[in-house]
């Protein structure tokens, strides 16, 4: 039944063709989508991961960055500092807003560095120098692509005018552009004098950071410290579930059309082949084996147009950021096989209408010529 | 001694519709055909030949009455039986042929061998020799597309004998062929009947089966009856110049102002092809 099933398909190459085709522009769609969420998404957490430091701290019911608000006293600071383990503390002010480059909005993160600050600031830089000084700003090197502004250029952050004196690598996303200053300023800005929002806490070489976070959180009030690994985990997760709605949708979308083009791609062959069909029944085949003959097309079909799928995918995640450089995709593995899991129920579900009229094919037609 | 019949049909009566729309399509036909016979049913267009056929085949059911296929009732078989008795019992060969277009000659012929014991493997040998007995063997790999007329006819011959049944059923097998090939497709039935005592059943309206016919049944709204000889008018088809009944003849068609017989439509089609050329036969 299976050999038929292939030569039968192959028998019409083009009709076999624009199904796989169609079918692997619906799982595209899909594919395509969580690479652009999940690019947004490691963007996202990109600068906590190249902050690097062993523990974060932060407000009490705080847990992540994205989107969030935390202010410490600089005293927890301090005190944080002389707790058994911890070699250093690095603190920074934070602030979600929006950053006005030429003209245009652009919706960022705005990190103010204390003068020295071992780590916190930008971890690459294309031109100028990572260090901000009073009244000046880092900012992304692909500002200069999107909106034309360079090293010497103006900056507005609430009302604020700093200078850019360097521009910076991997800061870029859609969703958060990392802006850095001085703390000072930013502390102006906010009139959050004597506050930190984020604590970045390096230990001692031998010093456990699972022991360390529950001293910092025993010792000191009302802050919540994390590990590195599950600070960035954590910020992950409310970025991608900020998407997981939209996802859903584009994910159904994507399966729907997927199933409406397979479950054509069947109906049609079992159309164009009811004769051949009514013949395998009048020779003794039963309704349920002519029925896996559709269900091997069907098969055939999706998995083919999921593999080219794959490809597609494989080959936009790589040439769609030359022509559009403010976006950033990452394909994901775990995407991929989620959606092969799903192939299955696809190709079963697709081929119901088509099992309906094998169901009814009266074998007595053979005798029509 | 008598072979016992392989195929029985007592009193079949099937009925479509009901109240004045009531048709019956086969009345009260009872029949049996015993190994190694040829029996040829003929009748005019509508006279319930295909209906008899399909009820025989264990395609469709009857109103009443019973068949009996090699000793198997088909009455006390539930209808999920009714494919294996298909498969095993019964080969069928179509006018049309009937051949599935991406699988080449030799998958055809294999086609129904895996609802067989022993499947597939164990029918290549059998499917080889068919093929070389049936003058396929240089198109073994051929799809139908490529094949004429009487070779898909031998494909279809071929497949129907590849799981060794009894009964084989055969509707206008030589319908869509020319004279030669009819007559050739007609001589391996014949010998397939006569060598390995297989019985067979043939529809038709083609007159020249009646020569290797052992008997000829005629059916009429739907009923069996004597048949007449003063029914016969016979003819000459302009095409092939075959001799053709008027009265059972189904292909026709009308040539300033004459009503034409052809024996097939493969005829009918080059007739009008190029009807100059065969009117000159018309004298």
């Amino acid at each position: 039944m299976f050999g038929w099933a292939i030569k039968s398909l192959l028998n019409q190459r083009a009709s076999f063709a624009a199904s796989v085709v169609g079918v692997a522009s619906a799982f595209v769609l899909v594919l395509f989508f969580d690479a652009v969420w999940r690019g947004e998404s490691v963007q996202i957490v990109s600068y906590i991961e190249h902050s690097n430091p062993d523990i974060w701290v932060m407000q009490s019911g705080v847990s992540n960055m994205h989107m969030a608000s935390s202010y410490i006293w600089d005293w927890k600071a301090d005190r944080i500092a002389e707790i058994e383990g911890v070699k250093r503390v690095t603190p920074i002010l934070y602030l979600n807003t929006a950053i006005e480059l030429g003209g245009v909005d652009y919706f960022g993160y705005v990190v103010g560095l204390p003068e020295g600050a071992a780590r916190a600031g930008p971890w690459a830089i294309s031109a100028g120098h990572a260090m901000p000084g009073a009244g000046e700003v880092v900012i992304p090197a692909r500002f200069l692509d999107i909106a034309g502004i360079g090293i010497g250029d103006q900056v507005s952050i609430a009302d604020s005018q700093l200078s850019v004196v360097g521009l910076s690598e991997g800061t870029y996303s859609i969703a958060n552009p990392v802006f850095f200053m001085r703390y000072s300023d930013l502390s102006d800005i906010l009139s959050a004098a004597g506050t930190y929002s984020y604590l970045l806490v390096d230990l001692q070489p031998d010093a456990d950071p699972g022991q360390v976070v529950s001293r910092i959180e025993d010792e000191v009030e009302k802050v919540n410290a994390m590990t590195h690994e599950a600070f960035v985990a954590s910020d992950f997760r409310m970025a991608m579930h900020m998407g997981v709605q939209i996802l859903v949708v584009m994910t159904a979308i994507g399966m729907a059309l997927a199933v409406v083009i397979v479950s054509f791609t069947a109906y049609t062959q079992v159309t164009r082949r009811q004769r051949e069909l009514a013949i395998a029944k009048a020779l003794g085949f039963r309704s349920r084996m002519i029925y896996l003959f559709v269900v091997y097309q069907s098969l055939v079909v999706t998995l083919l147009g999921y593999f080219m799928a794959i490809g597609c995918t494989y080959a936009l995640v790589g040439w769609v950021p030359h022509w559009v450089p403010n976006v950033t995709l990452v394909m994901s593995s775990s995407s991929a096989v989620q959606l092969g899991a799903s192939i299955l129920t696809v190709a079963i579900l697709s081929s119901l209408p088509a099992a309906l009229r094998v169901a009814r094919l009266d074998p007595v037609q053979v005798f029509n010529d | 001694m008598v072979p016992s019949p392989l195929l029985n049909a007592f009193h079949l009566t099937k009925v479509y519709g009901s109240g004045q729309a009531r048709v019956s399509a086969v009345d009260d036909v009872s029949m049996s055909v015993s190994a190694g016979e040829l029996v040829l049913i003929m009748g005019p267009s509508g006279s319930g030949k295909t209906t008899l056929l399909s009820m025989l085949g264990a395609l469709l059911t009857p109103t009443s009455g019973e068949v009996e296929i090699d000793g198997v009732r088909l009455g006390s078989l539930t209808a999920s039986k009714l494919p294996a008795v298909r498969a095993t019992k019964i080969g069928f060969i179509f006018q049309g042929f009937n051949l599935l277009e991406a699988l080449t000659v030799e998958e055809n012929i294999l086609f129904p061998a895996r609802l067989a014991r022993g499947g597939v493997a164990a029918a290549r040998g059998r499917a080889g020799d068919l093929i070389d007995r049936l003058g396929l063997a240089h198109r073994r790999t051929a799809l139908p597309r490529t094949l004429s007329g009487g070779e898909k006819q031998r494909v279809a011959i071929a497949r129907a004998l590849i799981n060794q049944p009894p009964i084989i059923l055969a509707d206008e097998p030589t319908g869509n062929l020319d004279s030669e090939s009819g007559q050739e497709v007609m001589m391996v039935l014949h010998d397939i009947a006569r060598d390995e005592g297989r019985a067979i059943l043939f529809v038709s309206h083609d007159p020249r089966i009646e020569d290797v016919a052992d008997r000829v049944l005629w059916l009429e709204d739907g009923a069996l009856r004597d048949r007449r000889q003063d029914r016969h008018s016979w003819v000459r088809d302009p095409v092939c110049g075959m001799r053709v009944d008027e009265v059972t003849a189904s292909v026709f068609a009308e040539y300033e102002g004459r009503n034409l017989a052809f024996c097939s439509q493969r005829c009918l089609e080059r007739f009008q092809a190029d009807p100059e050329r065969y009117a000159a036969k018309l004298t």
